[in-house]
This record gives structure tokens, C-alpha cells and sequence, in this order.
């Protein structure tokens, strides 16, 4: 094809070359007006290209009532992503509960060790002593009840908001972040399901599907709002304090207080008791006022006598009472975290199990086509 | 050159020949539009290269003419400046570099499915093209030096083919039907055409996608302005004025389509490199 004409024989005749010009233009012009025609027909009715491209009718994946088109890998490999994506949402969720419970237990019980100091200066004050022995004595005479130094223990280390408020707020967070997971798991689908839709191959949109998956359920399911009820579980039930053995550790923080208060409270009784007589002889010499002198003399060397002793016990055993005490709240601590753990673990267990079920419920109609199609194979 | 005025019978020969060379050209766009969604980034990268070297050698002989032009008239002979800015590699680079978006958006353009008026005018535009050549070359003929008459008569009826072709687009756009984005506001509209487009490799579904919300906008402004203009001669003003966004892609096609004709008349058209061959018959 160039524009020169083509060189023709020397003897040819001019009359032949002419016809043989003329029969190649005509060709040309056959060959074009064909091929113009044919790009034409294409252009203007595109099921043929579509044909062309896309023999196979694919799947129809219907969200919310609106269907979109997929070829059968597309649809095979959004059934392996929401399969990986169930296991990531449990992995994600099981590690957002230890973490949430770590980080907010340990600021909490970080709190409660800082105040442990100043429940040991009452411990070891005046007026904590005698109120400890003022209300030991009116429990033993029953004119109190309950227990007053785990009363105290509890309002010193715990602070004035009640300790199942505090958990309760900490179940809050985990709560929210819970959801705020399951938001994101469900998100995380949905760009993938967009990602796939998008971009996979274009398939035939003028025949019937082969099979329609229905995806709203499972949908739910990601979203915690599914039949496993995984938000709505979380949500209604709460450890709080009540679930929680608190109680108990205080008895026993409280107990290991008294053990150790009333072995050093019988020992300090001796020696005041000794002191306080021991000034008292020395009001003999003051006749007819004996009697009250005795009594001033004597409440004072008790008093100071008092004083020394619980400082020099202090001293000697502050520190320890302080780890004590301590290892008491650690174990408080080990005990909330596993309480709270297997509360939340069998939802997130349960959730998983939901959004398992619901893979395998929406995309069994592409493992039933694959097995109908082998039998027919082997057939 | 006696090839490049060809007359009677040989002249539509000629003129039959420049088409069929031409046919590839909506082949491969058709091809792109059928199969551009189902190809993998890196084949869509290939395609898209393809397209901007098929492009390259109209560009580089077009500028190749254009800068013997100016030597010739503003520089004289004996200097050396007849071998630097005579138009080399440097200029061929040059040249890719603007062939590749040209060639993007032609893709896009192929592949974005916006109604039969274009692909067909890809078609039907073919023996237009090739008559406004044969016709601005044979007009040319008393004026322009014969050296470089066939790229002059090139650039004229690329430019006469662009009005044309805008012309008829933008009247087939006046009457095509459009989605009705009327209730919805601009980033609705955007993201509701963004969401219909579809595409295995995801770079060309990033180039698809900004076509789209180009293509939703100008559809959103002339709903909601459109309206208002009672005056069919500003109407069609107005729709001129957003075609405008689209003139880049029909000059890439005529581009490709002179690209092709340079590549088969390569050792006609081009100037070479004496500079007194001008009156050379």
C-alpha cells in the first residue's frame, strides 16, 4: 500500500493497466467500506464486545438490595477474604480486650498504689489507733457492725468513687472500643467487597446470574449487629462490681492489718500500761489530789507512751505492711483482669462463630455450583 | 516527491491507502474500550506506552518541521546551529514526555464507556481526516516550499479536522441524555459516578474514577445552570466551554491519527537534512 501506482510491464497495454488500477481501487475501496462498517456495528451495538469479552454471566452479589455483577474468581475470592476477615475480627477484638483491660487496670491500680502511703499514715496515726480500737471494741460489744477497718482501707485506697463505678467505667471504654472495632472490621469488608467489585473482570450483564449471593446478613454480622447479637451481648451485660472478688481481698488486706495491729496493740498495752503507772506513783506525794493527779499523769504517760511506740513500730514495719499491702492489691488486680477477661472472651468467641457461619451460609451456593460442576466432569 | 501530488485516480488511490493505514487506529482504541477494564496494571502500562510511542514519531517529525522552518529563515546556512536545533533525541525525548499523558487520556477516553458518539466518531472521522489532508496538501500546493509541504498540509487539516470533529461532538453532546443528577449535590453526583466505574488494574480505575468526576461535574453544572439560560446560543456555548476539558482527548486522537500517516509517508514528509533542497521537485 504506498501511493505510488504500481510500476506495471513495459509491454502491458495502457488500457490493462488502467483496468488494473481501477479493479485495486475498487478493492480498496470494498476492503474499506467493510471494515468502516464493521467498526461501525461494533461501536453502535457493544453486547457483541461484551460477548467477546465476558462469556461467562458471573455472580450477583446483592448489599441492601442492590445487586452487582462479579465474575466467579471475584466471588470465590471474596468468600477467602471474609473467611480471613472473621479470624482477623477475633484476633483484632480478643487483642483490643487485653489491651484495653492492661492499659486501664494498670493506670488504675497505679492510682491505688499511690495512695498507699497515705493509708499507712493513718495506719499508723493516733487517731487512726484509737478509732481502729473504738470500733474493734464496739463490734466486739456489739453496738457496730461490719467491718470497719476494710470500710477504711477501702475509702483510703479506693478513693470516694466506688470501686464498681471505676470498673464500670473501665468496661465502658472497652465497650465502645469494641464497637469501634466492629466498625472497622465491617468498614475493612466493605472496601475490600468495593475493591473486588471494582475491580474485577467485567462479566456478560445481559444473561441470568449463575447464582445470587445474598450478602446483608453477614454484612450485619461484621457490624456486631448480626445473629450473634455480639454488641447487644456486650452491651447488656456488665461484670461490674458485683461480679468482681474484691470483697474478699479487702477482708484479707483488712486482716492482715488487725493480725498484725492486735499483736502490736497487745505489746504496746504492756508497756503503757507500765508507763502510766509509773507516773502515777509519782502523784502519792500530792495528798488529797492524788486521785485526779493519777488520772492526768497517767492519760499522758499513756498518750506519749502511745505515740512513741507506734512511731518506733513505724519504723520498724511500715515498709513491709506497704508491700503487703501491695501484693494484696496486685493480686486484686490479676483477679479483675481474668474476671473481666472471661466475661468477654465467650462474645468474642460467639461473634467469631456467628460471622463463620455466615461465610460459609452466603457463599455455599458457589460451593455447590463447584461441586455440581466437578460431578458433571467426572461424569 | 512527485507521490505527493497525486492526481485523478491516483489521487483516491492514494486517499484509500492513507485510510486503510489509518483502520488500526479505532481498532485498537475499540480494543482498549472492550478489553482496557479486564487488563492487568502492568498490560495497561504497555498499552498506554504503546499508544505514546505510536504517537511519537507525528509529534517529532511536527517539530522537526517547524524548527527546519526557522533555520531556515533565521538562521543562515554555514552556521553550526543547523546541526544543534535541527531537532534530534533531545527533541524525540521532549516529545514522549508529552505523548504519555496524550496517551493516558486517550486511554481513559477509550476505555470509560460515555455513549456510541464518540467511538463512532473515531470511526467516521478516518476518511475525513485523510480528505482534509489530501485537500490541504493539494491547496498548499502553489504556496508552501515542497520540502515541507506534507507536514504543513498535516498541521492544517489536523487543525481544520479539531473544529470539525469538536463541532459535531459538541452538538451530538446537546442532544445526548445524561444521568439526572438534579436532586443530588456536587459530591453526591461525584461519588455516585466515581462508584460506577470498573477496572481490574487500579491504576487505570484511579484514572477512570477522575474522568468520572470530571464528567459528573460538568454533567452536575449543566443540570443545575443549564436551566437558567434560556438562549440556545448560549446554551451552546456553555456546553462548548465544558467540552473544552474533552478537546485535549480529541487532539490526542488526531495526534495518533497523524502520527501514523507520518510513520508510513516517513521518507516523504520528512525535510531531511540539506538546506537547499527546497525547490527540489
Amino acid at each position: 500500500m504506498t501511493t505510488n501506482p504500481p510500476d506495471s510491464p513495459p509491454d502491458s497495454p495502457p488500457d490493462r493497466r488502467a483496468e488494473r488500477l481501477r479493479l485495486g481501487t475498487l478493492v480498496r475501496l470494498l476492503v474499506l467500506a467493510i471494515a468502516l462498517g464493521l467498526l461501525l456495528a461494533l461501536v453502535l451495538d457493544p453486547r457483541v464486545g461484551q460477548r467477546l469479552l465476558a462469556p461467562e454471566p458471573g455472580y450477583d452479589l446483592v448489599l441492601q438490595g442492590a445487586p452487582v455483577r462479579v465474575p466467579p474468581e471475584a466471588a470465590e475470592r471474596l468468600g477467602r477474604h471474609s473467611a480471613w476477615q472473621a479470624e482477623r475480627g477475633r484476633e483484632h477484638a480478643t487483642a483490643v480486650l487485653h489491651a484495653v483491660l492492661a492499659a486501664e487496670l494498670d493506670a488504675l491500680f497505679d492510682e491505688f498504689h499511690g495512695r498507699l502511703p497515705a493509708y499507712a499514715d493513718w495506719y499508723f496515726s493516733l487517731t487512726g489507733e484509737y478509732a481502729r480500737l473504738s470500733m474493734l471494741l464496739l463490734q466486739r460489744t456489739g453496738l457496730s457492725e461490719g467491718d470497719y477497718l476494710a470500710d477504711r482501707a477501702a475509702t483510703l485506697i479506693f478513693g470516694n468513687v466506688p470501686l464498681g463505678a471505676q470498673i464500670g467505667a473501665i468496661e465502658a471504654r472497652l465497650q465502645s472500643e469494641l464497637r469501634t472495632e466492629a466498625a472497622e472490621l465491617q468498614a475493612a469488608w466493605l472496601a475490600q467487597l468495593l475493591r473486588l467489585t471494582t475491580t474485577a473482570q467485567p462479566v456478560a450483564t445481559d444473561r441470568a446470574p449463575r447464582a445470587t449471593l445474598t450478602l446483608d446478613d453477614l454484612a450485619a454480622e461484621f457490624s456486631g449487629h448480626g445473629r450473634s447479637e455480639f454488641l447487644t451481648r456486650i452491651s447488656a451485660t456488665s461484670v461490674g462490681a458485683g461480679g468482681l472478688a474484691a470483697a474478699p481481698i479487702l477482708t484479707r488486706l483488712a486482716a492482715g492489718s488487725a493480725g498484725a495491729l492486735s499483736g502490736r496493740a497487745a505489746a504496746r498495752g504492756v508497756s503503757r500500761a507500765g508507763a502510766a503507772g509509773a507516773s502515777a506513783l509519782g502523784c502519792a506525794a500530792t495528798g488529797p489530789a492524788v486521785l485526779g493527779c493519777a488520772l492526768v499523769v497517767g492519760g499522758a504517760a499513756w498518750v506519749a507512751t502511745d505515740w512513741a511506740l507506734l512511731n518506733a513500730d513505724e519504723w520498724r514495719n511500715r515498709d513491709a505492711l506497704i508491700n503487703e499491702w501491695d501484693a494484696h492489691l496486685q493480686q486484686l488486680r490479676t483477679e479483675f483482669e481474668d474476671t473481666l477477661r472471661a466475661h468477654y472472651e465467650p462474645a468474642i468467641a460467639a461473634w467469631h462463630a456467628g460471622l463463620q457461619l455466615e461465610v460459609e451460609r452466603s457463599f455455599s451456593p458457589l460451593q455447590a455450583i463447584k461441586r455440581t460442576e466437578g460431578e458433571r466432569l467426572n461424569h | 516527491m512527485s507521490a505527493l501530488r497525486p492526481v485523478g485516480r491516483d489521487a483516491v488511490r492514494a486517499m484509500l491507502d492513507d485510510m486503510l493505514w489509518l483502520l488500526p487506529v479505532p481498532v485498537l482504541l475499540g480494543l482498549a474500550a472492550v478489553f482496557g477494564t479486564a487488563l492487568a496494571d502492568a498490560l495497561v502500562l504497555a498499552c498506554g506506552l504503546g499508544l505514546a510511542l505510536l504517537m511519537l514519531p507525528g509529534l517529532w517529525l511536527r517539530a522537526v518541521v517547524r524548527r527546519r522552518i526557522f533555520l531556515r529563515g533565521a538562521i543562515r546556512d554555514a552556521s553550526y546551529w543547523h546541526r544543534w536545533l535541527r531537532g534530534g533525541a533531545g527533541v524525540a525525548v521532549l516529545k514522549l514526555l508529552l505523548a504519555v499523558p496524550l496517551a493516558a487520556l486517550l486511554l481513559v477516553a477509550a476505555v470509560r464507556p460515555t455513549g456510541w458518539h464518540l467511538p463512532a466518531a473515531w470511526v467516521l472521522n478516518l476518511p475525513v481526516f485523510v480528505g482534509l489532508w489530501h485537500l490541504a496538501s493539494r491547496r498548499l500546493l502553489p504556496h508552501a516550499v515542497p520540502r515541507f509541504r506534507p507536514v504543513l498540509a498535516l498541521r492544517l487539516a489536523m487543525a481544520l479536522n479539531f473544529g470539525l470533529l469538536f463541532l459535531v461532538l459538541a452538538i451530538a453532546a446537546v442532544f445526548q441524555s445524561y444521568p439526572d443528577l438534579g436532586a443530588l449535590t456536587l459530591s453526591e453526583a461525584m461519588l455516585w459516578e466515581i462508584g460506577r466505574q470498573q477496572a481490574r488494574s487500579e491504576g487505570l480505575l484511579i484514572l477512570l474514577q477522575a474522568a468520572a468526576a470530571k464528567d459528573a461535574l460538568v454533567w452536575w453544572l449543566g443540570q443545575q445552570l443549564l436551566p437558567g439560560v434560556m438562549a440556545p446560543v448560549l446554551q451552546f456555548i456553555g456546553w462548548a466551554v465544558w467540552l473544552a476539558a474533552d478537546a485535549v482527548m480529541l487532539w490526542a486522537y488526531l495526534v495518533i491519527c497523524a502520527s501514523v500517516l507520518s510513520l508510513v509517508h516517513w521518507r516523504e514528509w520528512h525535510p531531511g537534512v540539506d538546506p537547499h533542497d527546497d525547490e527540489s521537485p
